[in-house]
């Protein structure tokens, strides 16, 4: 408690005083605690008034990706790291790497952009080249030469995917299937992953990893791939899953398991999804479906989703820009697969906060211009003062497919 | 069985024409209830003025703006001259009961005095307090098929999806528009005149009104009982403001662009 406020103390008072980032500090202390007011008894959150056209939403994906290239033009090597106001950019962050790959090849695909092309392939090299020797990929930052683990490893396969797709050289997909074994051969007989797991405990936001393994499995066909898949998955659904549809062993700390992110919950539901999508399995899916209902209950209610919460979908903490990004292409994913159009309703109005959050108004250098930061406001508990690199990327993907399911929602109510 | 109707202001449209319809029926309301929001509810319309005029400055929804410049003249759909005048004529003979508010503890015990009432509602969301008075009905009139649609913008959602337009008149319960239903018909549309969300909503609201006489004498009459719904507590059953892009694209639609 005490090392929180004097580290707050601390944070507050360098960037106010030596940063060039007061601005965004300020901007967010004028917004969230000037921003919020209290009429009829209900509170008028500072975002609530706040719509962004088709216009202004290519835009603040466009701002998004420039930061994320950005970010990689910070680093020393092809990796993407994430920005501080304090402490600066770190160095490059193996596992998001990996799935910032994925994001980037996406939009650059969609924009016709060889050049992101070229550097994707290049980020795809540099994640080949710093494999270790088990077939996993190393935790947190590259600076910190961790051992192996489990999520990052699932992460990592992802951008390889799809670099092997766009070039269709065997490396990528040797590499990602090496991956794959090592992730086979290290899962326990409960079939959860403890060993090489972060922090050394099973958690149920490894049906992320799951997703990508069945991805590998989609092209090699080998079937252990699946069958590790599948009793991961049903061990989450039949062992972790409450009726409610929130999740036991869901946070990233063991501290506040109790209480998980929104982030990790996100992660979960999503990594279900997509598994139950690939393998058409109803059991799956409804899994999914039903604790990504909860959350459209919660935000439709409220307006906006909490950081955290409890077993009985009590919220708690400010908000956490990357889990709200990803509930909205949880809800995008589901209006692909139901073609309710509540979905996407819903993610379009998550979007909006999403972009007001990003739209600060301020004069910003590169190293912030259009990136997203861990938490509203920027001093919030998760990441605090700090722009994750994931943030923007999840959010760049809640962009892009707002707009394919848009045109879909648009083709199919003609 | 006594019946009345709620309203904040006796010139409200809705109100109106749910008494107009009432009186074309054969039923003269007992009473009407007039409440006021109060002190909250003038400061959410001063709020609302501010931050539309904030927002027109910053333009962050400067298409909203533009959409509004370009409006095309509404269809008006309203009361002719001679049921305005019945209306009128009613009203100033009626007995007026004013109360603090829809949801005031003194509206409970002014309709707990009343005894054994229907009441037909244009009056925002009630709090479980007053719906649970004992045997009062209070009655709303939806423009949705009920379950389909619950919520807010009803019309917009169906048309969206392409579905046709009903109006339904349910019993107010605890969930949102998840009362018992006591009438549901479906609203005849002239594509050829409605050109806009704004017209659609004109007229499927005054159609909707209409309908108010209808069901209440099919229910003292006995015609008409109450009907359970189903899909109860499902969040997706409900739906929500739609986001003005969508509202766009369906103007666009209606338009034939």
């Amino acid at each position: 408690m005490i090392r929180s406020i004097l580290g707050y103390a601390k944070n507050f008072s360098i960037s106010l005083l030596f940063t060039k980032e007061r601005s965004i500090v300020l901007k967010d202390f004028k917004r969230f605690c000037l921003g919020q007011k209290v009429l009829n008894n209900q509170t008028v959150n500072p975002w609530s008034d706040k719509i962004y056209n088709e216009e202004e939403r290519a835009k603040a994906l466009d701002k998004a990706v420039n930061w994320l290239l950005h970010s990689q033009d910070s680093m020393s090597d092809a990796g993407f790291g994430s920005y501080h106001i304090i402490n600066k950019w770190t160095t490059s962050y193996v596992e998001t790497s990996g799935y910032i790959v994925q994001t980037l090849l996406d939009y650059a695909r969609r924009e016709k952009n060889n050049d992101i092309i070229k550097r994707m392939i290049e980020s795809g090299d540099w994640l080949v080249s710093i494999q270790k020797p088990s077939g996993g990929w190393q935790g947190e930052y590259i600076a910190d030469n961790r051992a192996e683990v489990v999520f990052n490893t699932g992460q990592v396969i992802r951008g390889l995917l799809e670099v092997y797709k766009q070039t269709n050289d065997k490396k990528y997909l040797d590499s990602a299937t090496k991956s794959c074994d090592w992730l086979c051969s290290i899962q326990e007989e409960e079939d959860y992953w403890q060993k090489f797991a972060f922090r050394g405990v099973p958690r149920v936001y490894d049906s992320y990893v799951d997703a990508p393994m069945l991805l590998t499995y989609q092209i090699t066909k080998n079937e252990i791939y699946k069958e590790k898949v599948l009793k991961n998955l049903y061990w989450i659904i039949d062992k972790k899953q409450l009726e409610n549809g929130w999740f036991e062993d869901c946070d990233n700390t063991i501290k506040r398991n109790a209480k998980p992110i929104l982030h990790t919950i996100a992660y979960t539901i999503d990594g279900l999804l997509e598994c139950g999508m690939i393998l058409n399995d109803k059991k799956i899916i409804d899994a999914a479906i039903k604790s990504a209902d909860k959350l459209f209950e919660l935000f439709n209610k409220h307006k906006f989703l909490n950081g955290r919460y409890n077993r009985n979908w009590k919220g708690s903490q400010d908000i956490i820009c990357t889990g709200c990004a990803q509930t909205a292409i949880i809800w995008l994913k589901l209006f692909k697969l139901t073609k309710n159009i509540q979905y996407l309703n819903a993610a379009m109005k998550m979007n909006d906060i999403l972009i007001f959050i990003q739209d600060r108004g301020v004069n910003e250098s590169k190293n912030t211009n259009g990136a997203m930061p861990g938490s509203y406001p920027i001093w919030g508990r998760y990441e605090p003062f700090s722009f994750p690199n994931w943030a923007t990327k999840y959010f760049a993907d809640s962009l892009l497919l707002e707009k394919e399911c848009l045109k879909e929602a648009v083709e199919l109510s003609k | 069985m006594k019946i009345g109707l709620t309203t904040y202001s006796l010139d409200n449209k809705d109100f109106r024409e749910q008494l107009s319809s009432m009186l074309k029926n054969g039923i003269k309301p007992d009473f009407i209830i007039r409440h006021y929001g109060g002190i909250h509810k003038f400061a959410k319309r001063i709020n609302f003025l501010r931050r539309t005029i904030k927002q027109r400055r910053l333009k962050t929804i400067s298409f909203l703006s533009s959409y509004r410049k370009k409006k095309p003249i509404q269809v008006t759909y309203k009361l002719n001259d001679e049921d305005s005048k019945q209306v009128n004529d009613f009203i100033s003979t009626t007995k007026i009961i004013t109360v603090k508010g829809i949801n005031h503890v003194s509206t409970i015990q002014t309709i707990k005095g009343l005894g054994e009432v229907i009441i037909a509602c244009n009056s925002g969301k009630l709090n479980s307090e007053v719906i649970g008075v004992s045997s009062a009905i209070f009655l709303n009139v939806h423009a949705s098929k009920l379950p389909m649609y619950r919520g807010m913008n009803n019309v917009e959602w169906a048309l969206w999806e392409n579905n046709e337009i009903y109006c339904t008149i349910h019993r107010i319960s605890k969930g949102i528009d998840e009362g018992d239903i006591l009438l549901q018909e479906k609203i005849e549309v002239d594509t050829s005149k409605l050109k806009s969300i704004s017209d659609y909503r004109a007229f499927c609201f005054f159609k909707r009104n209409e309908l108010m006489g209808k069901a209440i004498s099919g229910f003292l009459d006995k015609r008409l009982l109450f009907t359970k719904q189903d899909t109860l507590g499902n969040p997706l059953a409900q739906y929500y403001t739609m986001h003005p892009i969508l509202k766009e694209y369906l103007n666009k639609k209606l338009k034939g662009n």
